[in-house]
């Protein structure tokens, strides 16, 4: 295993929480599970990784297979499509659990716990990139920076996503970067993939403030 | 009406990097009537990452020399990094532009060995951020609805020049100018500082008038 398969390969459940949460956004609900000590009810929810426990390095195979290969945006959508069968799957019945539950509490709670689960995996993606930065200085390869600019971006997808917790298609964009990022670490995918994944994921975290002032300065927007 | 530009991906990139020779030039054509073509915005957003990426993974070997250096003042190891940074030009030029970009964003952080460890973070947040920039380019534009007539156009377009020995991503961003003056039936001029791309797309612009067609495309060639 080489350096960064280790230090991704150390964050595997959290980030497999992070791919979880981002296919099926409904998972967050157990934040408020465990908030509101509702264990009595539907404790069985919150045993999703014990469902998944062994089965790890299985389901993120079965993930990884469907990634497309052209990396535009109606691709993604369909990838994520068949990632959430695969979730299906594995965790049919307790999924089904948890869309009764859900019912039980309303809108806002739903997005209150999906804003906490999402502030954990960004600071989760804060710590890695602490670690792949020391092994950047140590030997830096094109591999581990493309990874670290992966993580970056992903990191301003989950910004996105704690001001608009309902936008699907920064869900679909951050599902693929992820399950990417751990395909590249393990060498399932050349990095040159990622180059690919930067360039049309980027798109959704533009805006206006971020051009320079001189580049504003001469250019017309309003064409 | 003025004529519309379109400008290629290494324009736009010399747009983003101060230290590029085209900057002061792409600044000025695109305070025109420009277009961004989102296969130019895709080619420039990993052509500039990859050059980036590249120019870092130098930069980062000076900074483990710094780590490792027994320096006793901040001029010593600016002085120091001034150096290397002259080296690491003369070995590569070609690289030139991005290795000065890149030393630019972190030598006020060189001086403090506390904070070379956050280097590689904030190199990265940066080429992030500046692709992100780039798609903010033309968003505003029309999208054109592509029709099963427009379809094959494209196809015949592809079909007439496919033996021209375009770089495969250069190939897409004639073909979508090409396109584009055909469906808005605009005047556009193709602005390019590569001396390779606008010798094929003269070389295309001719086959294709041979053809029949007359996309109401003219390339320039940009000099610094």
């Amino acid at each position: 295993m080489t350096a960064v398969a280790d230090v991704v390969d150390y964050y595997m459940d959290g980030l497999l929480g992070g791919i979880m949460i981002s296919a099926y956004p409904r998972i967050a609900a157990r934040e408020y599970i465990k908030k509101k000590r509702l264990y009595h009810r539907f404790g069985d929810l919150l045993e999703l990784e014990s469902a998944l426990r062994g089965k790890e390095d299985e389901i993120v195979e079965k993930m990884l297979s469907v990634l497309p290969e052209v990396t535009i945006k109606e691709e993604y959508i369909k990838a994520q499509k068949k990632i959430v069968e695969i979730l299906m799957e594995y965790l049919s019945d307790k999924l089904k659990k948890l869309e009764e539950y859900v019912e039980c509490i309303n809108r806002s709670e739903l997005e209150k716990s999906l804003k906490v689960a999402m502030r954990k995996q960004k600071h989760l993606l804060g710590s890695l990139r602490e670690n792949l930065a020391e092994l950047i200085l140590e030997n830096p390869t094109e591999d581990k920076i493309v990874i670290d600019e992966a993580l970056s971006l992903a990191m301003r997808l989950y910004d996105k996503l704690i001001q608009e917790p309902d936008n699907l298609v920064t869900s679909v964009y951050l599902l693929i970067l992820l399950l990417r990022i751990i395909g590249v670490s393990k060498g399932k995918f050349d990095y040159e993939v990622l180059y690919e994944d930067i360039a049309e994921i980027s798109s959704e975290i533009e805006s206006e403030e971020d051009i320079p002032q001189e580049i504003l300065e001469v250019l017309n927007l309003d064409i | 009406m003025s004529i519309k530009r379109i400008i290629d991906s290494q324009l736009l990139i010399a747009l983003f990097n101060p230290k590029d020779a085209f900057h002061e030039k792409a600044k000025e054509i695109v305070t025109g009537n420009v277009i961004f073509l989102e296969s130019v915005r895709k080619e420039a957003k990993m052509t500039f990452l990859r050059k980036y990426n590249r120019a870092c993974i130098k930069i980062y070997r000076l900074i483990d020399a710094i780590r490792l250096g027994n320096f006793q003042t901040e001029e010593e190891i600016l002085k120091f990094a001034e150096t290397k940074l002259e080296e690491l030009i003369s070995s590569e030029s070609n690289l030139e532009n991005f290795y000065r970009f890149v030393f630019d964003l972190i030598k006020d952080k060189l001086v403090d060995r506390d904070k070379l460890i956050d280097i590689p973070l904030v190199l990265d947040d940066y080429a992030t951020k500046i692709v992100a920039r780039m798609s903010r380019l033309g968003k505003k534009q029309i999208i054109i609805e592509i029709d099963e007539d427009k379809l094959k156009l494209r196809e015949e377009i592809y079909r007439t020049i496919k033996d021209i020995k375009f770089r495969l991503r250069d190939m897409e961003i004639f073909c979508d100018a090409v396109a584009y003056t055909i469906d808005t039936g605009e005047e556009c001029e193709l602005c390019t500082g590569d001396v390779k791309f606008y010798k094929r797309a003269l070389e295309a612009l001719e086959r294709l008038k041979q053809h029949g067609y007359n996309p109401k495309l003219k390339v320039t060639l940009v000099k610094p």
